[in-house]
């Protein structure tokens, strides 16, 4: 394994480095060089709007993933909470016991992203690439800040003031329609010379529902609590599409374009790819958004007045309104090396910035082994700020006419030992 | 809308898929022992609680029926205890009273307990007041005369007497009497310093009364049912040369008798219990019960201002349900905490209190007094001790808004994480 990193390191500096290390050149009769060039682009489980245009045979991709992950619950946790609620109840010392998994000075954090898409595409003479995307996509984030869970988890022994913090818990529900296109340039200078690949394309979002809950107040608010008095100064807002919780969903919710970029530059015959991806760039508005707001300002003596407090806590209407909501964007860097006759190494950097309720960052190292040219064994590590490390594996069938992946990623451990988990399935056919 | 329900499915797709990893991978534990082991993987904690359990004042008034309760004109607590008018002709007694005569007269009224129209009604504090000796009673009268010449009351006395089985007073009457003298107990109606009081011609005035030892020895007859009357017994003249008291006119003595809450308590202090019945943390007993193994420590802390003249000792019996007033000192199976004290007060020569004082109580629970409290109600049988404020001192007077302000907060202590 550790061989395996170096050689991923390796990678990723030879990719960082640019052009002027100089791969081994892969024969054109070897295994590597008869892969399609579509297929050399190793999928991930994030968000790749152009994860299809790169097969350059016309056809139709059905694709379903799904990712998620906390930093506190592993398998064998839900495992256990559901075991323990079919066959008891969970007791509120099951819920502080599991609050002690949650680890001091992180607070509680999730996110997940489930996604679906159909894809119809295929080249248009030697340089242009079109496809188009219909689909539907599902965002959630999770923070609660470690100061709100301490006051469960380390008690007001110790510490009498905690806050809120930035709490916040966002989730979207989008569906969309979006055109691609890749142009390839190159190769330059000679038959082996370096070729680019440029796309852009865009997406017609439209939010299906959307919900957030979140402090307004600065730094959080404040609960006091020692043996005098029980003080609290919180506001919690909340958006939510009026729908939301109806079971069922209107298309009229409003709507906004998202852009994708991307830039590739290959060395074919050297075995060697570089490449940067920008998605997601834009917002969306949302109409019909219900702001709610529920405030406790509570100074008491008496334990009881707080129960009643929070009995009689509701979440009151503000207004109803439209909002622009800027979807979890994300960079993505990705260096690949196919320097032998079977095995393709990867070293892909998926950053997320500007939302909260965006995926974790992570590096993934993957190696492709081709021991059957259509047959793909996909295995890696992935490191996330997060998560720590985890474990890829996957399986295609890669043809000139069928496509069949399927992968499967534990976070932050292996197998139960996990906190989180991804997966993806892609069918496809080509003409 | 279809194809909206054709995106939901995607995405459901692909949920299913991630739902499915995670079936896959979870290992469904072979007990409940295990998976509660596996929540607490996180390692040993204790975890300390503290709360506010109850912010609460305890008046002295509140024992007492709002009817009786009165402040005195120097801020002591009382109670009335009777109040009525004792109105007679004077003509009953001879046809005219002119000056040179002297004509006896005499009234009673009967004293009875915890009846509307005529009450010594010490509520809550009966028990109490059983023990004690009264110090301080005041007999307010008020005299009001008809007559168109002035009139005197000479050797007028109020005493008490017991009635016969058949609710008559004795012939001839026989005042309760001091048990170290000898001496009836008589509250002389007389100027300070006479043997009489004049009551000027048509007058209506007031008169207090010192009247302790006598009201004290009345309310522990009415208190342990003993048939019981206040006697007014003199004579009445004129001093008036020129006119007389007709058989028309009238004296009508209105009769206030008021117990100021001013207590001597003897050595062994005064045992009383009051009950209360409160909601609990309504918790249940499948909650409970995990709560109660993990428990390290429960307390209860107490600081207590008091104005109260006296100690106090507490001892409290508390069972899960609304038993009313049982005394659950007496059930077996109430949890008992006993010996909560609170610090003696310091008092005066005339018992009343020199400044408030703060104690803190410090009350330990084991499991199973903590789960009594954890029902959704609880009742509690409070053994309250008054003790002399010191030694010497056992007299204690009750100032108005007497009270006893009680700041408590809860300590818990739980055992989380690790294998139970």
């Amino acid at each position: 394994m550790r061989r395996t990193i170096l050689l991923s390191l390796a990678t990723t500096v030879a990719a960082v480095t640019g052009a002027g290390l100089q791969a081994q050149t892969v024969p054109e009769t070897s295994q590597a060089a008869r892969v399609e060039d579509g297929y050399r682009r190793t999928p991930t489980f994030r968000m790749d709007p152009f994860r299809n245009l790169f097969i350059p045979h016309w056809g139709f991709v059905t694709s379903a993933a799904g990712s998620a992950s906390n930093n506190t619950v592993n398998f064998n946790d839900i495992g256990a909470l559901i075991f323990i609620g079919d066959n008891s109840d969970v007791l509120i010392v099951d819920l502080l016991d599991a609050l002690g998994l949650v680890e001091s000075g992180s607070g509680l954090k999730g996110n997940g992203e489930a996604a679906a898409s159909a894809y119809i595409g295929g080249p248009i003479g030697g340089r242009f690439t079109i496809g188009v995307t219909v689909g539907a996509r599902a965002y959630g984030g999770l923070s609660v800040d470690d100061d709100a869970v301490s006051l469960l988890r380390d008690g007001n022994g110790a510490r009498s003031e905690f806050t809120l913090g930035d709490s916040d818990s966002e989730g979207l529900t989008t569906g969309e329609i979006g055109g691609h296109l890749l142009y390839r340039l190159g190769p330059f200078k000679t038959q082996d010379g370096v070729q680019v690949v440029v796309g852009a394309g865009t997406r017609y979002v439209r939010p299906l529902a959307y919900g957030r809950a979140y402090s307004v107040l600065d730094n959080g608010g404040v609960v006091r609590v020692t043996g005098d008095s029980i003080a609290a100064n919180l506001s919690i807002e909340t958006l939510q599409t009026t729908d939301l919780l109806d079971g069922h969903v209107e298309l009229n919710k409003g709507g906004g374009f998202v852009a994708d970029l991307l830039a590739r530059v290959e060395w074919p015959t050297s075995g060697l790819a570089i490449e940067a991806m920008l998605a997601n760039l834009g917002a969306v508005s949302i109409a019909q958004v219900e702001r709610r707001t529920a405030t406790v300002n509570l100074e008491t003596t008496d334990v009881d007045e707080v129960r009643d407090v929070l009995d009689t806590l509701e979440l009151e209407l503000q207004e109803v309104s439209n909002i622009r909501v800027t979807l979890p964007r994300l960079a993505r860097f990705a260096a690949s090396a196919w320097a032998n006759r079977i095995l393709q190494l990867d070293v892909i950097g998926t950053f997320p910035f500007g939302n909260a309720f965006e995926l974790p960052s992570t590096v993934d190292f993957l190696s492709t082994w081709r021991l059957a040219r259509s047959l793909p064994l996909r295995t890696g590590l992935v490191f996330s700020g997060q998560d720590g490390v985890g474990f890829t594996a996957g399986i295609g069938v890669e043809t000139r006419n069928f496509l069949f992946e399927v992968g499967g990623r534990s976070l932050g451990g292996l197998f139960d030992e996990a906190t989180g988990a991804s997966a993806r399935l892609d069918l496809g056919v080509f003409f | 809308m279809e194809q909206c329900s054709t995106m939901s499915n995607s995405v459901r797709t692909g949920c299913f898929l991630l739902v499915a990893a995670v079936l896959a991978a979870s290992c469904e534990p072979s007990s409940l022992t295990e998976a509660r082991d596996q929540l607490g993987r996180g390692g040993q904690r204790i975890v300390e609680y503290v709360l506010p359990v109850v912010g609460d004042t305890f008046n002295v008034e509140s024992l007492l029926d709002p009817s009786v309760v009165t402040i005195t004109s120097d801020s002591m607590l009382g109670i009335t205890l009777d109040s009525r008018t004792l109105g007679y002709g004077i003509g009953l007694f001879a046809p005219f009273i002119s000056f040179g005569d002297s004509v006896p007269v005499w009234a009673s009224q009967e004293i009875v307990s915890n009846q509307a129209t005529n009450t010594v009604d010490f509520g809550d504090l009966e028990d109490a007041v059983r023990q004690v000796t009264l110090n301080d009673a005041r007999i307010l009268l008020s005299v009001e005369s008809t007559a168109d010449v002035e009139a005197v009351l000479v050797d007028f006395n109020l005493g008490v007497v017991e009635l016969t089985a058949t609710g008559q007073l004795p012939t001839p009457l026989v005042y309760e009497t001091d048990s170290l003298t000898g001496d009836s107990i008589f509250v002389p109606v007389a100027e300070p310093g006479q043997n009489f009081l004049t009551v000027p011609a048509n007058s209506d005035t007031t008169y207090t009364f010192q009247g302790g030892p006598l009201i004290d020895r009345l309310v522990h007859m009415v208190l342990d049912s003993i048939p019981t009357a206040l006697v007014g017994e003199g004579t009445v003249t004129t001093n008036d040369v020129s006119g007389q008291i007709l058989a028309s006119d009238a004296i009508n003595i209105g009769l206030q008798l008021i117990a100021v809450l001013d207590f001597t308590v003897p050595d062994t202090g005064v045992v009383f219990t009051l009950n209360e019945t409160e909601d609990g943390l309504d918790i249940d007993t499948d909650e409970a019960d995990p709560i109660l193994e993990r428990l390290v420590l429960a307390e209860l802390t107490t600081d207590i201002i008091s104005s109260l003249p006296f100690g106090v000792e507490l001892d409290f019996a508390f069972a899960p349900g609304d038993l009313g007033d049982e005394d659950l000192f007496s059930n077996p199976d109430a949890e008992i905490v006993s010996q909560v004290g609170v610090d003696t007060a310091v008092v005066d020569s005339n018992g009343r209190l020199v400044g408030a004082r703060t104690s803190t109580a410090l009350i330990s629970l084991v499991s199973d007094q903590v789960r009594a409290l954890l029902e959704d109600q609880f009742t509690a049988t409070i053994r309250v001790r008054l003790i002399g404020a010191q030694t010497s001192q056992r007299r204690g007077a009750v100032r108005a808004g007497a009270s006893a302000v009680f700041d408590s907060r809860g300590r818990i202590q739980l055992r989380l994480g690790a294998a139970q």
